[in-house]
């Protein structure tokens, strides 16, 4: 997954905003569809066609510009900015409309024509980020100003609606630069109505939200601590560690406490656009019975004459052996615990045959063993 | 001219006013043709079709919101009703050189331009290349997609990966190019 994730990033900046060209016969097919059906209104529409005609030429001619700098701006960097990538296209959020049964992401979408700035106002989106809440209930206006305040694109952001080609946002500088394809998206969603005051809700500083979750490493020993990144973006995380354990850090460093197979959830969400993503963390013990012997001679002669069972990373151990009748031959607690053949290690020689053991340790990670074996016990040869 | 009046003006079916959102949206709606198009034509066709569906539910539109992100949600949402028309019965055949109306940029060092990133997303199979565009461009989940195109999320998730695996194979091919080019 992870030498994978630059694709995203690389395929989302490069085309999110990628514009196309039109061919002029686009328009005529649409126009002769729409001119089908008949016209209402009519009185808006002569009231509002000569002013309409006019805007129509002003928009014409600054788009002509702009067509310009999008052909030869983007061969050069954006050096000549002379607004310093205070050009933002701001969106206002559109609360209701279905009409096409899509959700929302697709609104969240706008250009920054400077790669500088788009950079730094995506860290103070995410700084700002983790103010957001339950977008969709609208973000506060207070996060709006915040936002705009560490933004640069603040400046023009509130102020300006969709209309991206609109003559008041170029006619003052015509060699403004390009605006498309540079730019990773950003969304400066102003309240409706351009307003900020009067805009009681829906007010967001957004990018798309993108899950990707990022591990320096998936799987260790316990105790495993887990440095987490989200390689796509978000204005808020909630990451779920899966050990009952939850971060709304950006990149979050986690310490698992018992080993186990985790499963990390990240949920992501910028303004209404929502994204998430999971990946399994295994956390191996380090607990564990080495070796259990299965035969000993307690004959005196020094080699095997005592079971014991050889334990790492244990501080807890019980281990009960039994005869095969079920009677509690001896008992001991500790690792270092051993058997020498006698009843409850002391005077009386118990005979050779089959013996049960059962042992129950908990280890330092706090992983219960719980293991039952038999050993035989040989004193004649 | 706020978005406002140019949706009443193009309500009251004024060519002006209809002509000059389509001018305005338009360009930047073809890109987004041109992501789920196999090539420029395709792309048009979506176009076309998006925009005539624009003008059709304009009276839908609700001035709170943006008419950006409505136009496109709704030029999206065409596109793939276009490829489930024009496309699931076809083969899928990767197109080798594909003209995708997109202008020529210089390359800046090892850096791949927009229209190779095109042509590698035009070169998947068209399945492939819906997921990837509703997930990493447009940012939908699995969840999203799934229901969107009617098919199952793991569905979404394997072409997802699959069309991830394809992309990076064609990124380094086409870094090694690079490479022996610039060497």
């Amino acid at each position: 997954m992870k030498e994978h994730d630059h694709i995203e990033k690389l395929f989302r900046e490069k085309l999110q905003n990628l514009e196309g060209d039109v061919p002029a016969s686009a328009w005529e097919n649409i126009s002769n569809q729409i001119a089908a059906t008949p016209a209402a209104g009519s009185a808006i529409a002569k009231t509002l066609s000569g002013k309409l005609i006019a805007g129509a030429g002003i928009i014409t001619g600054a788009a002509a510009i702009i067509a310009g700098a999008i052909y030869f701006g983007n061969s050069e960097d954006h050096t000549n900015s002379q607004q310093q990538g205070t050009e933002t296209v701001s969106q206002i959020g559109s609360n209701e409309d279905n009409a096409s049964g899509l959700s929302d992401s697709e609104e969240n979408m706008a250009e920054y024509n400077s790669d500088k700035t788009t950079s730094r106002l995506k860290n103070n989106n995410q700084s700002a980020g983790a103010l957001q809440n339950e977008a969709y209930a609208g973000s506060t206006e207070q996060q709006l100003a915040e936002e705009s305040a560490n933004g640069e694109a603040a400046s023009s952001s509130s102020n300006q609606t969709s209309s991206s080609q609109s003559p008041s946002r170029y006619g003052n500088s015509p060699k403004g630069p390009s605006r498309i394809m540079r730019g990773v998206e950003q969304v400066v969603n102003a309240g409706a109505n351009n307003d900020r005051g009067n805009a009681p809700s829906g007010q967001q500083t957004t990018e798309v939200a993108k899950a990707n979750i990022s591990a320096d490493k998936e799987s260790g020993d316990w105790p495993l601590t887990v440095q987490f990144s989200n390689l796509g973006t978000g204005a808020e995380q909630l990451w779920d560690f899966g050990d009952g354990e939850q971060s709304t850090d950006l990149s979050p460093e986690h310490t698992f406490k018992k080993p186990g197979v985790y499963t990390v959830k990240l949920q992501t969400s910028s303004g209404r656009s929502n994204a998430e993503d999971k990946i399994q963390i295994t956390v191996r013990s380090i607990s564990e019975i080495v070796r259990e012997p299965n035969v000993f001679t307690p004959n005196g002669d020094g080699e095997n004459d005592l079971f014991s069972i050889e334990f790492k990373e244990m501080r807890a151990v019980t281990v009960s052996i039994s005869s095969v009748n079920g009677e509690l031959v001896h008992t001991w607690e500790g690792p270092d615990g051993s058997w020498n053949g006698m009843q409850m290690n002391s005077g009386k020689l118990l005979p050779d045959g089959l013996y049960y053991y059962i042992i129950r340790a908990v280890g330092n990670d706090g992983v219960v063993h719980n293991k039952k074996g038999s050993v035989t016990l040989l004193r004649s040869n | 001219m706020s978005d406002e009046e140019l949706v009443k003006g193009c309500l009251a079916k004024d060519p002006a006013a209809q002509k000059l959102l389509f001018d305005t949206y338009s360009r930047k709606m073809m890109g987004v043709c041109l992501r789920y198009a196999d090539d420029a034509d395709e792309a048009q066709d979506m176009l076309q079709n998006g925009f005539i569906r624009v003008f059709e539910k304009l009276d839908s539109f609700k001035a709170m919101g943006s008419l950006e992100g409505w136009i496109r949600k709704i030029v999206v949402n065409e596109s793939l009703t276009w490829i489930r028309k024009n496309k699931y019965r076809q083969n899928d055949i990767a197109l080798e050189d594909v003209k995708t109306g997109i202008n020529d940029e210089s390359k800046k060092g090892t850096e791949l331009n927009e229209k190779d990133l095109l042509k590698m997303i035009a070169k998947l199979p068209t399945g492939f290349r819906t997921v990837f565009n509703l997930y990493a461009i447009e940012g939908y989940s699995h969840k999203e997609i799934a229901e969107m195109l009617g098919i199952t999320e793991g569905t979404s998730k394997s072409q997802y990966a699959r069309a991830k695996a394809q992309l990076q194979k064609a990124l380094s091919l086409e870094y090694e190019l690079t490479e022996k080019r610039m060497a």
